[in-house]
């Protein structure tokens, strides 16, 4: 039952995704897939993914510590404010976020003067995507570091370690299969992420062009098969990556009950 | 280790309270929860800060150091084990974050964890995770994690209170064995009289941040200093009398007046069921006995209370129902 489930709601559309873009033929499907402007969208969203989704570990795991672990006024009120980017509608992250960081918004202007641009340019895209990820890494984070009992750190510090032997040693292996969840969700969403980076990216093709909009790009041109070849790519990409790490979240899991 | 004094004005989870162990003693801080017995102990480890006071270890002044400088060992109720760690990794914690001038090698922490896992009995268990074993088996390498940094004392927070009865005795009494070998000088802190009473050396009962008596296991229980000891040490009956001129009458329990060495004045005594004597006649009625055990217990129903009482080995029960008094003479007086 949950079987015929999970074939209705996920197995047949990718199914039908995976069927479409043959009637190019292999060579065409190689010849779509190979164009540089192509492969420059496929490395931009997955590097761009990878990277903002390794920048969140660190990111979400201080947000994650600082809210498990300490209490300051406005605690909650941070806690909340963790959840917004997954609430915002993407466009409305997008605007917002393009807002601050144009030439002429206020962390963009303190940029300009350096001759650095953030939106219309990679940064930006970065930042969309930091933005998206870090409620996934938070919220993977935080109930792990909640059940780790207090007194483990404490044991460890009687134990003579310091306070950096106490979190490279017992905290962060402790937290790292989730860690791990973690990324692959930050990943997952920021990969797939449309409608904040195309505000902020600045769309050049062979430069700010994400895989994403590329795949609009080419239903608007009615290249339906060669949208869909480029979707399959960045599934194949997409699935081959989360396994790896759901494997490696196995591995690290291993001894916990 | 001598002369631990420390003295608290501010809180009052620990107050005014003046404690020495001597190097190789046992000691039990025992008392209700909220008692500042946990506290105690953590203000040793160098968990908490005192507010006011002084903490020597060795002649050393405590003030002022980390915890994990202190080389004390601490064992928690809930063993506090990393899970993410192998056995022999656990154990070998605290060897392998010293500095490395301080370091032993490879070898020798293999060694010694190999030595401590024989001394907890679970020779090859080494590679298993903390998942993998038992209760009683984790606490054991709680205590191996602590012992392999060789502290200057042991502090034990309520070891066996998440282990089930027979666990919890047969560790009580290997740990006894352990100290007997070893003579590291140990604190435990325990809410369970009995096992304080067995295990220790010497016992600190506590109430209420204060230490209201220290003593041999015999001496606490043999000569209570206050009702509060007393009524902590075991089940007792507590009756409120008043004292005049060496007499005591019980004004909360219709029994025959006792001599009492107190001066004149409202007083409480307290009494243990076995030290009850039952009378054949008085205005009590056996409502139950129970034969179950070595030794049978009666339940008699006098005034408006319920007392319980446990007769002499031998002694024959009487019939539920029969009326009965209370012979309270070996009851213990102490001021209200």
């Amino acid at each position: 039952m949950t079987l015929a489930w999970v074939g209705l709601l996920v197995v047949l559309p990718l199914a039908a995704l995976v069927a479409r873009p043959w009637e190019l033929g292999m060579h065409g499907v190689v010849a779509s897939l190979t164009q540089p402007r192509v492969l420059a969208a496929l490395r931009l969203s997955f590097g761009m993914a990878l990277g903002a989704a390794a920048l969140n570990l660190v990111l979400g795991g201080l947000v994650a510590w600082v809210l498990v672990r300490t209490r300051f006024p406005g605690r909650r009120l941070a806690d909340a404010l963790v959840d917004l980017p997954f609430a915002l509608p993407t466009a409305v992250s997008g605007i917002a976020l393009t807002t601050l960081y144009a030439p002429n918004g206020w962390l963009g202007g303190l940029a300009a003067p350096f001759g650095l641009s953030i939106a219309y340019a990679r940064p930006g895209i970065f930042i969309a995507l930091l933005f998206v990820g870090l409620p996934y890494m938070v919220r993977a984070i935080q109930p792990v570091l909640h059940d780790l009992p207090g007194d483990v750190e404490e044991a460890a510090s009687t134990l003579g370690a310091t306070h950096w032997q106490i979190v490279t040693r017992v905290i962060l292996p402790a937290i790292a299969p989730a860690a791990v969840v973690g990324f692959a969700m930050a990943f997952a969403r920021a990969v797939g992420e449309y409608g904040s980076v195309i505000f902020i990216a600045g769309n050049m093709p062979n430069r700010t062009e994400i895989a994403p909009l590329l795949i609009v790009i080419r239903l608007e041109q009615l290249d339906y098969a060669g949208a869909a070849a480029l979707a399959l790519a960045m599934l194949a990409l997409s699935f081959l990556i989360l396994a790896a790490l759901n494997l490696l979240q196995r591995r690290l899991r291993r001894h916990l009950a | 280790m001598q002369d631990i004094a420390k003295r608290f004005a501010a809180t009052a989870a620990v107050e005014d309270v003046n404690l020495s162990v001597e190097r190789g003693e046992f000691l039990a801080l025992l008392g209700p929860s909220g008692s500042g017995k946990t506290t105690l102990l953590r203000l040793i480890a160098g968990l908490e800060a005192a507010d006011a006071g002084h903490i020597r270890i060795d002649g050393r002044d405590m003030d002022g150091v980390p915890a994990r400088a202190r080389h004390v060992g601490l064992v928690f109720q809930h063993y506090a084990l990393f899970r993410h760690m192998t056995v022999a990794a656990n154990i070998a914690f605290g060897l392998r974050v010293r500095p490395r001038a301080t370091r032993p090698t490879k070898a020798e922490i293999a060694a010694r964890v190999e030595r401590l896992l024989d001394l907890i009995q679970l020779p090859g268990y080494g590679g298993r995770y903390p998942d993998q074993l038992s209760g009683g088996q984790r606490q054991r390498v709680a205590l191996a994690r602590a012992l392999a940094i060789e502290p200057r004392v042991l502090l034990l927070d309520e070891p066996f209170g998440a282990l089930d009865a027979q666990v919890r005795k047969d560790l009580r009494r290997w740990l006894r064995g352990l100290h007997d070998r070893v003579h590291l000088t140990t604190i435990l802190v325990t809410h369970d009289q009995a096992e304080a009473l067995e295990l220790a050396d010497r016992v600190a009962v506590m109430n209420a941040g204060r230490v209201e008596q220290v003593g041999t296991p015999a001496e606490v229980w043999d000569a209570p200093a206050n009702a509060f000891v007393h009524g902590f040490l075991g089940d007792s009956l507590r009756v409120a009398c008043m004292i005049a001129e060496g007499i005591a009458r019980f004004t909360d329990l219709p029994a025959d007046p006792v001599p009492a060495a107190l001066p004149d004045g409202a007083a409480v005594a307290v009494i243990r069921p076995h030290e009850i004597a039952l009378r054949a006649e008085g205005a009590g009625r056996v409502h139950a006995v129970s034969l179950a055990g070595p030794l049978a217990h009666v339940e008699v129903a006098i005034g408006a209370r319920m007392v319980e009482i446990t007769l002499p080995p031998g002694a024959v029960p009487p019939r539920v129902g029969a009326a009965c008094g209370l012979d309270l003479a070996r009851a213990r007086f102490y001021r209200a």
